[in-house]
């Protein structure tokens, strides 16, 4: 059984009972065994969030994922699993910089590369790790496929707090039945939505997000050439993670991308929809993570 | 390595990804084409050979005999003239190539066209010592949707070639000829014009013709000296006959019958009268010495002397006259000396009659020449210059005639191999037609088709290159790649894939299979495409 199904499980099983991992990625993070008090309350120092329910406000289970269509078919979940684990190492070691920024802005040089997708999965698969908590952010006000993929189209999101200075950010948040896993939504589309973007609110919604300790804010963007909001997020981003779809993104859009992010930028490229052949297992091109299919 | 593997399985990939492309335009590539290969026309072509040899053993032996021509010049203007537009306008229509068009502009482009259809090339064999080359190998050649059609163009072709090669000289040669046999025919009637004047002029003026008899002056002395020589000749003649009638007179006819007369006729005559003269004579002189003429006895015998002769001269009249029995003749004989020079009398009367004869004449040859003496230089000019008219038109007719005879010499020679022509191919087609190689047409049609399709499926790839793998990604952007995610397969993706290679597979052997099939059959196909269409 997976981590996933475990938590499932858990909550499943706990019902109302003490705030679980989720809750407490909700309400705040606990202190890590290393940390004295005072250097938990350090991290911390900066807002103080309201209790929010216990009960998750998204259930999201393995049905649920696969009829949203975030899950590979059987054969190749493992290998999509493992793809995702190797991606999320590679950012993991950026993080380990604690002045680095904990905001990965996943993006992409065209429309239809991955970004909403892989957004998505990354966040799943660093929702696993034990230390960090994880809050996927979709900022694609225009086309909001990860609010759509959670069902939380209706709900208020980024474009609200951005919009209304008065409404808190936090409080929009949905949390999720994946311990450590919550999502903020797009929110209603706003004729001037776009002009927030570069503005100094963003800038305060991003910090607030921000300042919850030990999490790490993955924001799903707009296409960098098509739009101009993502680069207006770039500058808020400790990391960017520029998706490319094999075999169809343009090496022009995508070099263009990069230009137009500039030098002093930290990209990462992730090939998304990578061709993966047994062929290219044997010609040494694959990368086949063929180990893990132990037969039980 | 790896990178030419990636590199090559990325291409693999691309053409893939946008095989029906591929395919769509491999097919619409080749049955375009192939469409357009079977409809074209056939062209069928015809060639004919000629070797032509202006080297043959002839030629050091008519050396500067017959007019040595330059055949190589001769040819290239030939074949300059062959595809002249006259030529090719006269071969147009021999062959009906005009047949459907009647108005001017098409029948001078048609005419353009035969121009540059039809090639004739001249390889030379080998080069001559000499002059230019002299062998080389003409092939006529042209090609035309109808094979006989094409057979005939050339085979019209080739005669005017030859023929025009050869009566480029036989016609000039037949017109020289011509030319100089009506000149020396006008001669010949000039020249019979001038003998007729010449004979004319020599009847008229038979005796003042020098030649033979020298010019007028070495005439005209001829004549005096031959007058002068007959003149002394006559005179000589003169003096003899006066001597001999002097020696006549005084000898005596007659002499006394003696033995001696042999009865011979005259020899009897009278010859006592004569001895009585004679007695008479002899008295006579004795009485003259002694007495004078008045005396009696010297009349009286004087007399008798007289009647005596008288008697005899009548005797002799009628001996003469041929009235024999006189008694005195029979005793007479005429004296042989008389006889001579009666005779030699005679000789020199003769002669002086000959003389006198050529003394008249010579004096009227004189008298001729004399008369003459002013139009006999006239005569010479005039004689010498219709000797000279005469010499001159003999003299041009002589040429001519010796240029007729040269003339056909070269001719004949001409004739007889000094150009040799041979025809090493004749007029022909080939049995299949010559122009569309169809099988090489289409299966270039496939070749191109296919690699049409190729080049449309992978164009994309390299005007719009993308990313493959990360190595490339990292590569070319200078950045790290965190990973890859791999595309996800439909669970049915296997049979999926086989249903997509079996399809591809179909169209691309499809393909092929037409191809060959057009390839095998092409020609009858084209003909029944085109007896559809047309």
């Amino acid at each position: 059984m997976s981590l996933i199904e475990r938590a499932l499980q858990k909550a499943r099983e706990s019902g109302d009972a003490a705030p679980t991992a989720l809750e407490r990625a909700s309400i705040g993070s606990t202190p890590k065994p290393s940390q004295t008090p005072e250097q938990h309350k350090r991290t911390t120092a900066a807002v103080e969030l309201p209790r929010i329910a216990a009960a998750p406000d998204l259930t999201i289970t393995e049905a649920f994922l696969r009829e949203k269509g975030l899950r590979a078919p059987t054969d190749q979940e493992q290998q999509q699993r493992a793809e995702y684990r190797h991606i999320k190492h590679g950012l993991f070691a950026e993080f380990r910089n604690t002045e680095m920024r904990r905001l990965v802005l996943v993006t992409s040089a065209l429309q239809g590369d991955g970004k909403s997708y892989s957004a998505a999965h990354l966040s799943l698969s660093l929702a696993v790790e034990p230390d960090h908590t994880i809050l996927l952010v979709d900022a694609d006000v225009i086309r909001p496929n990860v609010s759509r993929a959670f069902g939380l189209s209706d709900r208020p999101g980024l474009m609200d707090a951005v919009g209304d200075e008065s409404m808190d950010v936090q409080s929009l948040i949905v949390t999720t039945s994946i311990e450590g896993f919550s999502i903020l939504p797009a929110g209603r589309p706003n004729q001037n939505a776009t002009e927030y973007f570069a503005s100094a609110r963003m800038h305060e919604v991003m910090e607030q997000l921000l300042a919850v300790p030990n999490r790490i804010v993955v924001v799903d963007s707009l296409p960098l050439l098509l739009t101009t909001e993502a680069r207006a997020l770039a500058s808020l981003a400790g990391q960017i993670l520029l998706v490319v779809r094999a075999e169809i993104t343009p090496q022009s859009a995508v070099l263009k991308a990069l230009e137009l992010l500039g030098e002093s930028a930290n990209v990462k490229l992730l090939l998304n929809a990578a061709v993966h052949t047994k062929a290219l297992d044997y010609l040494g091109l694959g990368y086949g993570y063929n180990y893990y299919n132990v037969e039980k | 390595m790896n990178e030419v593997f990636a590199t090559v399985y990325g291409y693999a990939r691309a053409l893939w990804r946008r095989r029906w492309w591929a395919v769509a335009v491999a097919w619409s590539v080749c049955g375009l084409a192939w469409v357009i290969v079977l409809l074209l026309p056939e062209r069928y072509e015809a060639k004919a050979s000629v070797y032509v040899d202006t080297r043959t053993a002839l030629r050091p032996v008519l050396e500067g005999i017959a007019i040595q021509q330059d055949f190589q010049a001769q040819l290239s203007l030939v074949r300059e003239a062959l595809l002249s537009r006259p030529q090719l306008e006269a071969v147009a229509t021999k062959t009906k190539l005009y047949a459907d068009i009647t108005d001017a502009a098409g029948k001078e482009a048609l005419v353009s066209a035969l121009q540059k259809q039809i090639t004739v090339v001249a390889t030379a064999a080998a080069a001559g010592s000499s002059n230019t080359q002299q062998e080389a190998l003409y092939t006529i050649s042209y090609q035309h949707p109808n094979r006989d059609k094409s057979v005939e163009v050339v085979r019209t072709l080739l005669d005017n070639f030859v023929e025009g090669t050869l009566s480029g000289n036989r016609s000039g040669a037949d017109e020289a000829q011509n030319f100089l046999g009506s000149e020396i025919r006008e001669l010949e009637k000039r020249l019979a014009d001038a003998e007729a004047r010449l004979a004319d002029f020599k009847k008229h003026n038979v005796g003042m013709l020098p030649g033979e008899r020298g010019d007028y002056f070495s005439r005209l002395e001829t004549e005096m000296n031959g007058l002068q020589q007959s003149e002394t000749n006559l005179a000589i003649a003169l003096s003899r006959r006066e001597e001999l009638q002097r020696q006549l007179a005084v000898a005596r006819q007659y002499v006394p019958g003696t033995s001696t007369t042999s009865g011979s006729g005259g020899a009897g005559v009278g010859s006592d009268l004569s001895a009585r003269i004679q007695e008479s004579e002899a008295r006579l002189e004795e009485h003259l010495l002694r007495f004078t003429e008045k005396h009696p006895e010297v009349v009286a015998l004087r007399r008798t002397i007289v009647e005596l002769k008288e008697r005899e001269a009548k005797e002799l009249a009628e001996l003469a006259q041929g009235r024999p029995g006189s008694g005195a003749i029979r005793s007479l004989n005429v004296n042989p000396v008389y006889q001579s020079i009666q005779v030699q009398l005679n000789q020199v009367e003769v002669e002086l009659a000959s003389l006198r004869g050529a003394v008249a004449q010579h004096r009227k040859e004189m008298a001729g020449l004399r008369t003459y003496v002013d139009s006999a230089p006239e005569v010479e000019q005039e004689f010498s210059r219709l000797n000279r008219d005469y010499s001159v038109i003999k003299a041009q007719y002589e040429t001519l005639v010796g240029r007729l005879e040269k003339a056909r010499v070269t001719d004949n020679a001409t004739q007889s191999g000094i150009v040799r022509f041979e025809v090493i191919e004749p007029p022909r087609a080939g049995m299949a037609p010559v122009w569309p190689k169809r099988s090489l047409f289409i299966a270039m049609a496939l070749f191109f088709g296919i690699g049409g399709g190729i080049v449309a499926a992978l164009l994309p790839h390299f005007l719009w290159p993308t990313f493959g793998d990360m190595e490339s990604l990292s590569r070319l952007t200078g950045l790290p790649v965190l990973g890859a995610v791999s595309l996800l397969r439909r669970p049915d993706a296997a049979i999926q894939v086989r249903q997509q290679v079996v399809f591809f597979a179909a169209a691309c052997l499809g393909l092929v299979v037409v191809g060959v099939a057009l390839v095998v059959f092409g020609n009858a196909g084209a003909r029944a495409l085109q007896s559809l269409l047309v």
